[in-house]
């Protein structure tokens, strides 16, 4: 017994040293990479330094990888001596330190909003390559100036925002496919609301950009009080989770009935669901929002990094972006599986204005986050949303009355902050959006005074409705 | 052997330090890594600290129900909800029912343990639980919905059927209920391990009374393992009160969200950024005000607790009639508590199976694909690493803690006991960031100590010092087991401090710093905040830095598809950093205590 505890000592001690030296072996091992077919070697070019350029993105790091296969396999990588590339999916927090510490070459991906900020405050280097900007102005492609006048970013392509679908989850509580957001003012939709489940997953405006998008989709379409009504009624309507990934996940799994996604997620969820899950393009409110592309203040490698942003421009690069990523390139991508999704989209694209959603973008999210996000707001709000749909169902209320209901919920609330009384219109909305952003103190202060002013709607209204029946 | 040891025993440096001077280490320790850190993030809001009382609130009456029952086109189901107090009460009544119930459920299995013999006595006793409390960060939120959802849960599947209704676990309820099955088994680990070394005489003297079962675990088993108890409800407490998991779990209803660990993480979360926020600064502050008086309660208890008998002989316990029914409740439990990890691990050995009931086919391809992928290699390798020195690192200053806070009579005892329960609830998100700011402004221009070049450094650091709590408090309880007289006896004989935890405190304390070592290599290797901050921003390469936890975030962000393989990883990530950290802490263990390794392995038995 003692001898056979040896040897499986002697056996565990074996196996230990064995992992060690081989992990030994791979940490010492060079940075090798999986050789792309085509990529240049130093001996291919031997008149250019060779080049590795480092892109800080929000790609994830299989997305990176994809691209970096074929960008390296590319004519124009060879051309400029460029051996490889590497992408860092980088908190958008700490891209001035890349870019200032010149630890960056490229900026990819990521929001309009992020990009005009670090625009504003200097840590892009301006795009004056005759050649890029040629490029860009041949297939349509939106460039960004600075105050000086400037290119300070590009679009490369764009980013198709709408909502996916579960087709199980409707067919469960016999709902019809809602065509647009509006279609959820609908009280149908409500149905699992009454039996403690929620029609939709939404996630938190400030932690996806997806949600942001639709929410400011929603505001620009619908008009500021009108989209602040129906966001309100889509609050009730929804699980509210912490991520695109997670409300994604949700429909695809059935968990919920509807959620915001990007055309990549909607697609995603399609596969996982074995097609119970579908991507739809809202009528008349899909959202192409530009996905940029810019030089980082202090790239060492300028000529390098314009020549990929050449190549993201390119027939060939837009295609990678069509397939890789299904971005709605501005080259129209023939033969690729995002060819009859272009088509579907091309109709239904809402004309998005992104420098007007920039102004007042960040007190959007917090003050959705705070009246219709917020735990307690969302609970009193789906007790009063429920309240007043089974007084529908009831026959005690009509259906127009239900919808000035909504309106009484959603419509902008009057708050009070700093001393101050006002309505929290798109005026003040821009007033205050950048001090909301950047002081940590006011935007506390603002987030308890919207959800104070909430609460106190919500207990009014339920008590209206509660003395009806 | 003995000649190797006598010549490395002959130029091993002694050192020399006085109680006073040992306290300073664990307050250096986590002041310098976890305090200054992320008191660097939130200094600016110091000032608006008053604002903060706004966010200090319950309310009454709770929103909510216990549960409520929803008949549904002909079937029933049962909703378990909970209610809603606002986060600052849910925090607290979630965190008392928790660890309460946890820890009364692992009496019931420690002692129907210490029934059993050979083989099932380590498999129930240490093995099981083991298995039952190993996270799986990002996957479990998967398995969660997978095995409970109201409709196409495993659960509901299998019971609807049978009982003629569904079961829903949804809200703060679902969030209890998942605490009590991942934080039962720890609370069963200290316990038992604890239980282990009651003098087995006491035992026999009480049968030779008369005295069997239930009368002898009553009268003194549960008596004499008090501090283990107390231990256990105090760390199950604060690891309720600082959970993510759960309430990300849970978190499409409202009430799972109104907690304060998950609003403060998520306050400094943003796509726009980091942020940090008056309400963050104010729950951490709370949190910590709360852990250290929790700890502090018992600190006093422990300190004055006196037993002191520590016996390797093993304890088997008659239980007579009653030994039959708490075996199958035993074992009814830990396979509660081992279903969500279970099913981390069948989705490992899968594939097809998200969103469906069943998975599409059974493969090992998932473990090839982990072992063949250079880039999943290199963070299972990572990680192995990392565990193995923040375990080894948090595991000796979790040693020179415990005696310093309950063995010396120095001023600085309560302060060094605070020093090692605050980590647990200092988010990790805000470390991460801190460490990110600080240590980059300070050593930009000296790269192997700047974080964006040198992240594995600042990994370790972090990973110790946020997880000594695990690492020490199996210690405390168990040190106050030891007689006095040893260490005064190993004092008189010229032995120093060092000497004496070296020689006399370790031996006999190995079996509570296994348990210790064990729980801090699976936290360790499942860290997920700071891993993401420091070292998430990484290529698909073979030579990268990050851990495991950022790749999985990476791929099931990608595609959710990918849950199979990540699963996979994880899995064989967990089982290879916590197999290497206790071969490593075994093999330390025998050259710094000159035991040997066949005699450290004897005292570690039972593990």
């Amino acid at each position: 017994m003692a001898s056979l505890r040896v040897l499986a000592g002697i056996v565990v001690l074996v196996i230990v040293v064995a992992g060690l030296l081989v992990g030994f072996r791979l940490l010492q091992a060079p940075g090798e990479r999986e050789k792309v077919t085509g990529a240049p070697t130093i001996t291919e070019s031997p008149t250019l330094a060779p080049v590795k350029l480092t892109v800080v993105t929000r790609l994830a790091p299989e997305e990176g990888e994809a691209l970096r296969s074929r960008f390296l396999a590319s004519g124009i990588a060879r051309e400029y001596g460029v051996v490889d590339i590497v992408f860092l999916k980088e908190d958008v927090s700490k891209w001035p330190i890349y870019a200032s510490e010149g630890r960056a070459d490229v900026f990819l991906i990521g929001g309009y909003a992020v990009y005009k900020d670090l625009c504003d405050k200097g840590y892009l280097k301006p795009i004056r390559d005759p050649e890029v900007l040629g490029v860009a102005e041949s297939i349509g492609a939106q460039v960004y100036r600075g105050a000086d006048g400037s290119v300070c970013f590009i679009a490369v392509s764009r980013t198709i925002f709408s909502y996916t679908v579960n087709t199980e989850f409707l067919s469960k509580y016999n709902l019809p496919e809602p065509t647009s957001w509006g279609d959820l003012l609908n009280p149908v939709y409500s149905k699992p609301l009454l039996v403690g489940e929620s029609f939709a997953s939404f996630p938190k405006p400030s932690k996806s950009t997806t949600a942001a998008r639709t929410a400011q989709l929603i505001l620009q379409k619908y008009g500021w009080d009108e989209g602040w009504a129906l966001l309100t009624v889509i609050g009730a309507l929804s699980y509210i989770v912490e991520s695109s990934e997670k409300a994604r996940d949700d429909v695809a799994l059935g968990v919920s009935g509807l959620a915001p996604t990007v055309l990549v997620y909607g697609v995603r969820a399609e596969e996982a669901s074995g097609g119970k899950a579908r991507f739809v393009a809202a009528r008349g409110e899909v959202l192409p929002d530009v996905s940029p592309v810019a030089l980082a203040m202090n790239t060492p490698n300028e000529r390098a990094a314009l020549a990929f942003i050449k190549w993201l421009l390119s027939p060939e690069g837009q295609r990678a972006l069509a397939e890789l990523f299904y971005y709605l390139p501005y080259v129209k991508p023939e033969g690729t599986r995002l060819e009859d999704v272009y088509e579907k989209v091309k109709g239904n694209i809402f004309n998005y204005d992104p420098e007007d959603a920039a102004m007042w973008e960040r007190a959007a999210i917090y003050y959705f986050e705070s009246a219709i996000g917020d735990p307690d707001a969302n609970t009193l709000l789906k007790k009063v949303w429920v309240k007043a749909v089974e007084l529908y169902n009831k026959g005690v209320i009509r259906g127009d009355e239900l919808r000035s209901i909504a309106i009484k919920l959603g419509s902008p609330l009057t708050i009070t902050l700093e001393g101050r009384t006002v309505k929290f219109t798109k005026d003040y909305a821009v007033e205050i959006n950048k001090r909301v952003a950047e002081d940590a103190s006011f935007r506390s202060e603002f987030i308890s005074a919207v959800k104070k002013a909430a609460l106190e709607r919500y207990k009014v209204i339920l008590r209206e409705l509660e003395a009806r029946g | 052997m003995r000649d190797i040891r006598s010549s490395l025993g002959s130029w091993r440096l002694e050192v020399r330090v006085s109680s006073s001077t040992l306290a300073l280490i664990p307050i250096a320790f986590t002041t310098i890594l976890l305090v200054i850190p992320v008191a660097y993030v939130l200094a600016s809001l110091i000032t608006s600290l008053g604002d903060g009382l706004s966010y200090v609130y319950v309310k009454l009456p709770p929103d909510g129900e216990l549960y409520r029952v929803y008949n549904m086109g002909g079937s029933t189901l049962l909703a378990l909800t909970g209610y809603d107090f606002g986060p600052i009460a849910n925090t607290l009544i979630l965190a008392s029912t928790v660890s309460i119930t946890a820890t009364c459920l692992a009496l019931v299995t420690a002692v129907t343990c210490l029934s059993f013999r050979g083989a099932l006595r380590l498999l129930l006793g240490y093995v099981v639980p083991l298995i039952a409390s190993l996270p799986a960060p990002l996957i479990s939120a998967y398995a969660i919905i997978h095995l409970f959802h109201r409709d196409f849960g495993l659960l509901n599947m299998v019971i609807g059927p049978l009982l003629g209704f569904r079961i829903a676990l949804e809200g703060i309820a679902g969030v209890a209920i998942y605490q009590i099955l991942s934080f039962y088994p720890i609370a069963h680990l200290i316990i038992l391990s604890y239980m282990e070394l009651i003098d087995r005489s006491v035992i026999e003297a009480a049968y030779s009374l008369g005295d069997r079962g239930l009368g002898v675990t009553s009268k003194i088993l549960v008596p004499l393992a008090r501090p283990a108890i107390l231990v256990s409800i105090s760390l199950i407490f604060i690891l309720s009160a600082e959970d993510l998991s759960g309430p990300i779990a849970f978190s499409r209803y409202n009430s799972a969200r109104n907690t304060m660990s998950y609003i403060a993480y998520y306050d400094f979360v943003s796509e726009l950024g980091y942020t940090i926020s008056v309400r963050a600064l104010t729950y951490i502050a709370l949190l910590t005000i709360i852990a250290v008086a929790v700890f502090a309660s018992t600190w006093r208890y422990l300190k004055s607790y006196s037993y002191p008998v520590a016996s390797p002989a093993r304890i088997i316990l008659d239980l007579g009639l009653l030994r039959v029914p708490l075996a199958i409740t035993t074992l009814l439990l830990m396979a509660l508590a081992t279903l969500p990890t279970m099913l981390v691990a069948g989705y490992s050995i899968t594939e097809g199976w998200f969103g469906s009931s069943t998975p599409t086919g059974v493969t090992i391809g998932n473990y090839v694909k982990v072992v063949l992928n250079p880039y999943y290699a290199r963070a299972l390798i990572n990680t192995v690493a990392y565990t193995v020195v923040a375990v080894m690192l948090a595991v000796t200053v979790a040693y020179i803690a415990s005696y310093s806070s309950l063995r010396s009579k120095s001023r600085l005892s309560p302060l060094v006991e605070i020093s090692t329960v605050i980590p647990i609830v200092i988010p990790g998100i805000a470390v991460g960031i801190g460490y990110f700011y600080l240590f980059h402004n300070i050593f930009k221009q000296i790269p192997i100590l700047d974080p964006m070049v040198n992240p594995p450094l600042y990994l370790v650091l972090a990973y110790a010092s946020r997880r000594l709590t695990y690492a020490s408090r199996p210690l405390a309880a168990s040190l106050q087991k030891i007689p006095l007289s040893f260490e005064e006896q190993a004092l008189n004989l010229g032995a120093k401090v060092v000497g004496t935890i070296r020689t006399i405190i370790l031996p006999l304390t190995l079996n509570p710093m296994m348990v210790g070592a064990l729980l801090t290599a699976i936290h360790v290797s499942t860290e997920f905040s700071v891993s993401i901050v420091l070292a998430g921003a990484h290529g698909v390469t073979a030579n990268h830095p990050a851990p495991v936890t950022p790749v999985v975030l990476g791929a099931l962000t990608y595609n959710p598809l990918s849950i199979h393989v990540m699963s996979a990883l994880l899995v064989a990530t967990l089982l290879t950093s916590t197999i290497t950290s206790i071969v490593a802490m075994l093999l330390v263990t025998a050259l710094t205590s000159e035991l040997g390794l066949r005699k450290t392995v004897i005292l570690a038995r039972g593990v």
